[in-house]
């Protein structure tokens, strides 16, 4: 696999740029930079966008107008947040440990941007290609929750410490269904590597594996769904921050650009569950037509068909983001014990129940 | 835990069990005066183990601004402004009890037009700031849109207000033998608009909120009120009614044109929990919302035309006695207790406010509670802070 | 056991209705107004910013005595020859005295309108004026005296 990309990458170069006459393992490093500063970029600005979206989104559910000041439609709104957060007083609290307080949002943040590294963007368009991407995934993205309870226990805040708590407690939890349905998809797919996964759905909508095994593949998505939801903490399930309750949870006491990290965070983590989703259960980057368009009308580049189908994923991967929002700005929050319930008792059954059928159905 | 068992022992029960199964250290927390979910500035101090609360202690007078004693220093008619910051969502009822309260010290005669637009702005106001709870009680459960819409349908009420007094929220309108003008052209019209607006609002509301399966979860059951504690603690209004007692002044003691009027009293019946839960107190405060409507329809079409306002003196001196005079406010029963000396200012005024006695029995039921459920049963109470102050 | 599956589509049930709703939103006209460009039209009985005619003004002291929170300074001074003015029902009235100075502390004003509606000539009004915001306290202090026009 790892040559094919590697050939692909080749072939792309020699294609168009066929002036730099260089050999291809460095080609491959340079492009690793390259991608991994737009990935880092990319990401950042996504922290900004989403930010911008949900406000955005928001209003617009709540029959408001959100922020439409700065720039064309308040598009630029995340460029001015951005730069009241710079500018703001870097405030440590006297009763904080210090280093830990310092180190937490890196820590968040590093989980966050750990994903993107395993996420394939789009045919040939990728920072690695592992094959044992899915489990790497789940490992990297638990560090999110050391950076959340070294934040709460840091800060010195008994509302900061309730919080880190509750979330420890929901995404360790979460992590179970979460688990089952990437267990299924593995079964299904017969490998790890994301990319794979992505290729064995290409064809067209038919061949997504939400349509594989009707209903049950589409349960299963709901409930991968509804488990990262929770391991993103996004309304109903955002008792870690629930404001009502415990003011803001693990982030009660940061400000600044430490905030701007614990926020950037939370929706690089938005996207990142929602492309996981995507790839997963939606076919990623393929089309969801039998042939990419792009192609069908300017022939056969390689280039047209990693734009095209990046567009492909990035629209599949926004409109689960878009329903999240529509969610949370929709619905109130579960309590505790009740997210517990829902986890051990509704999620965790079914995603069993569906693993357990999806084998049965294979081996027939 | 069945109706007629003791509370107090069913507390002490899930607190001893709790203590057996968590044995931690019990911590104070300081939740408020600045808290997302103090409804002002109300600090309580909770002492919980984790998350479970031992016991709360609620502490006052952030907001005590000492209104009874400015009373004392200005005439009858100068007081009036101050009657709407006592409950600042709901000023027109508290306006309406002042106004009640001096008239009947001086034996004042009120129009019956007047007495009919009072009803009016009252129910109206009454339906404003249930629909603010309404938003809030959304709030505390983590949805933040049943606010937005039920300021969005609050807005045409405060414009209602604004053409007939001029303010949007510290109305002042009420004045003591009457009110300060007439409606304006139009306000008829707009005011049946609405009416017939936000019943159709308000279906979309219960969908929305009321009737959402997680909503239940966190408010049915919670937080529950029995009866007799209710009745101790002299708790009165919606969180009255929500236990199950069928006590409205407005039937009960019925002052102004209301014998006149067509309307019922919902109570708190236990439908998807226990009576006396924070989901039947919620409940209560929406099904008031449609009764205000149809009290407000009647009262349009019955108001007469006549003057609005009795002649009443600029320098105005009751003759020396005192009265007592209670209104049922959208949070309660609102007294003012007023003594005059027969000069032309009170000399004493008490005011007896709802939020103050329903406060009080917040810290008994909320024992053994989650923070969480500690959110919705203080949200379900409804307090406002300056009423509690003042 | 039918419980647990009830519970689930009725939770799920509620759920899309509630989605529903706030689509409806999302595509439907909204009530925001752009304060600066659009602007609210105030209506007639508007309580704004307390203004005086101070040429109307009989000095009868009734607004001052009347304010709730004292936020009225009123100085005359007796004139040699009476003017008239006219009141608000019609009717002519002898003006004694001159204002020279008519001070309105905005800063403390609650804008409960009892001074304008106990005025016999309508000299104190309430306008529409609201964007009373200003940089310092004194400049919160209006004076509505013709010969004592602040510096």
């Amino acid at each position: 696999m790892l040559k094919e990309y590697i050939d692909a990458i080749k072939s792309f170069a020699e294609q168009y740029l066929p002036v730099i006459n260089v050999p291809v393992e460095l080609w491959y490093i340079v492009w690793l930079f390259i991608f991994g500063g737009i990935v880092l970029g990319g990401m950042m600005m996504f922290g900004g966008l989403g930010a911008y979206m949900e406000r955005r989104v928001a209003g617009f559910l709540q029959s408001r107008l959100g922020p439409n000041r700065v720039g064309p439609q308040g598009l630029l709104q995340f460029m001015a947040d951005g730069i009241k957060l710079v500018l703001k007083e870097d405030l440590i609290p006297a009763a904080a440990d210090k280093i830990l307080f310092r180190l937490a949002p890196y820590v968040l943040f590093i989980g966050t941007l750990g994903v993107f590294a395993a996420l394939p963007f789009s045919k040939y368009v990728g920072i690695t290609n592992l094959n044992l991407g899915l489990l790497y995934i789940l490992a990297i993205s638990s560090l999110v929750v050391i950076g959340i309870i070294m934040a709460g226990w840091s800060s010195g805040n008994k509302w900061s410490l309730l919080g880190a708590m509750r979330s420890v407690a929901q995404i360790i939890s979460y992590e179970i269904p979460i688990g089952i349905c990437f267990l299924t998809i593995i079964m299904m797919a017969g490998t790890m590597n994301m990319n794979t996964i992505t290729d064995l759905q290409s064809g067209s909508v038919i061949n997504w594996y939400i349509f594989r095994y009707p209903p049950i593949t589409l349960i299963l998505f709901l409930i991968y769904f509804i488990a990262s939801m929770a391991e993103v903490n996004r309304t109903p399930f955002d008792i870690p921050e629930a404001e009502s309750e415990i003011v803001g949870g693990y982030h009660t006491e940061y400000s600044g650009m430490r905030f701007a990290f614990f926020y950037m965070g939370e929706y690089g983590n938005m996207f990142a569950v929602c492309a996981i989703a995507s790839i997963l259960f939606l076919g990623g980057w393929q089309s969801p037509l039998p042939f990419f368009i792009l192609n069908e009308l300017f022939g056969d580049y390689a280039v047209l068909t990693a734009i095209e189908g990046f567009g492909w994923f990035l629209s599949k991967a926004m409109f689960l983001v878009f329903m999240m929002m529509w969610l949370r700005w929709t619905l109130p929050r579960y309590r505790v014990d009740q997210l517990m319930s829902l986890c051990w008792k509704v999620l965790l059954p079914f995603s069993l129940a569906c693993m357990l059928i999806i084998g049965f159905w294979m081996l027939k | 835990m069945s109706q007629n068992q003791e509370p107090t022992t069913i507390v002490k029960n899930a607190a001893t069990r709790m203590s057996e199964v968590v044995l931690g250290e019990e911590m104070l927390i300081n939740m408020g005066p600045q808290h997302p979910s103090t409804h002002g500035v109300l600090n309580k101090v909770l002492k919980t183990d984790g998350e479970i609360i031992s016991e709360v202690f609620p502490q006052v007078g952030y907001l005590h601004r000492g209104l009874e004693k400015i009373a004392e220093k200005l005439n009858y008619h100068q007081f009036m402004p101050y009657t709407d910051r006592i409950d600042y969502l709901a000023s027109m009822n508290c306006n309406m009890a002042y106004a009640m309260a001096v008239e009947k010290l001086a034996s004042i005669e009120v129009p019956k037009r007047a007495e009919y637009i009072r009803v009016v702005m009252a129910e109206f106001n009454r339906i404003a700031t249930h629909l603010v709870f309404m938003g809030t009680m959304g709030l505390e459960t983590g949805a933040w849109t049943p606010i937005v819409y039920g300021f969005r349908e609050r807005e045409e009420i405060l414009d209602l207000f604004e053409m007939t007094c001029g303010q949007r929220l510290t109305y002042n309108y009420m004045r003591i033998g009457g009110v300060s003008d007439d409606l304006p052209s139009g306000f008829v019209d707009k005011a049946r608009r609405f009416c017939d607006m936000l019943e159709q609002k308000w279906v979309e509301y219960n969908n929305l909120l009321s009737y959402n399966q997680i909503f239940i979860m966190r408010m049915a059951k919670v937080g529950v009120l029995p009866v007799d504690l209710a009745i101790d603690y002299g708790v009165t209004g919606p969180v009255l009614r929500g236990s199950g007692v069928k006590w409205d002044l407005r039937k009960n003691e019925p002052y102004s044109v209301y014998p006149e009027l067509e309307f019922d009293i919902p109570i708190g019946t236990g439908e998807l929990g226990q009576v006396g839960d924070a989901w039947d107190r919620y409940m209560v405060r929406m099904r008031e919302i449609k009764q205000s409507i149809r009290i407000i329809r009647q009262a349009l079409d019955k108001m007469p035309s006549g003057e609005v306002r009795a002649k009443v003196g600029r320098i105005f001196k009751p003759a020396a006695g005192e009265v007592y005079s209670r209104a049922e406010n959208p949070r309660g029963e609102l007294g003012f207790y007023v003594v005059s000396d027969g000069s032309a200012n009170p000399y004493r005024l008490k005011i007896r406010t709802a939020s103050f006695n329903n406060l009080s029995a917040v810290p008994p039921i909320s024992k053994g509670m989650m923070i969480s459920d500690f959110v919705m049963t203080l949200g379900s109470f409804d307090i406002v802070l300056p009423e509690v102050d003042r | 056991m039918v419980n647990y599956f009830k519970s689930i589509v009725v939770g799920l049930w509620s759920v899309l209705v509630g989605l529903a709703i706030t689509i409806k939103y999302f595509f439907s006209k909204k009530a925001t107004m752009e304060y600066p460009e659009q602007r609210w039209t105030m209506p007639e009985r508007f309580r704004g910013m307390v203004k005086c005619d101070s040429n109307k003004c009989i000095s009868c002291l009734y607004c001052v005595n009347i304010c709730p929170v004292s936020l009225i300074t009123l100085e005359n001074v007796k004139l040699d020859v009476p003017g008239k003015v006219m009141t608000l029902d019609g009717k002519e009235m002898k003006r004694l005295k001159d204002v020279t100075k008519f001070e309105v502390d905005i800063s403390k004003c609650i804008f409960c309108g009892l001074c304008t509606e106990g005025c016999p000539t309508g000299a104190i009004y309430m306008s529409k004026d609201y964007e009373l915001a200003c940089y310092s306290r004194k400049d919160m202090v209006y004076q509505y005296a013709p010969d004592s026009q602040r510096p």
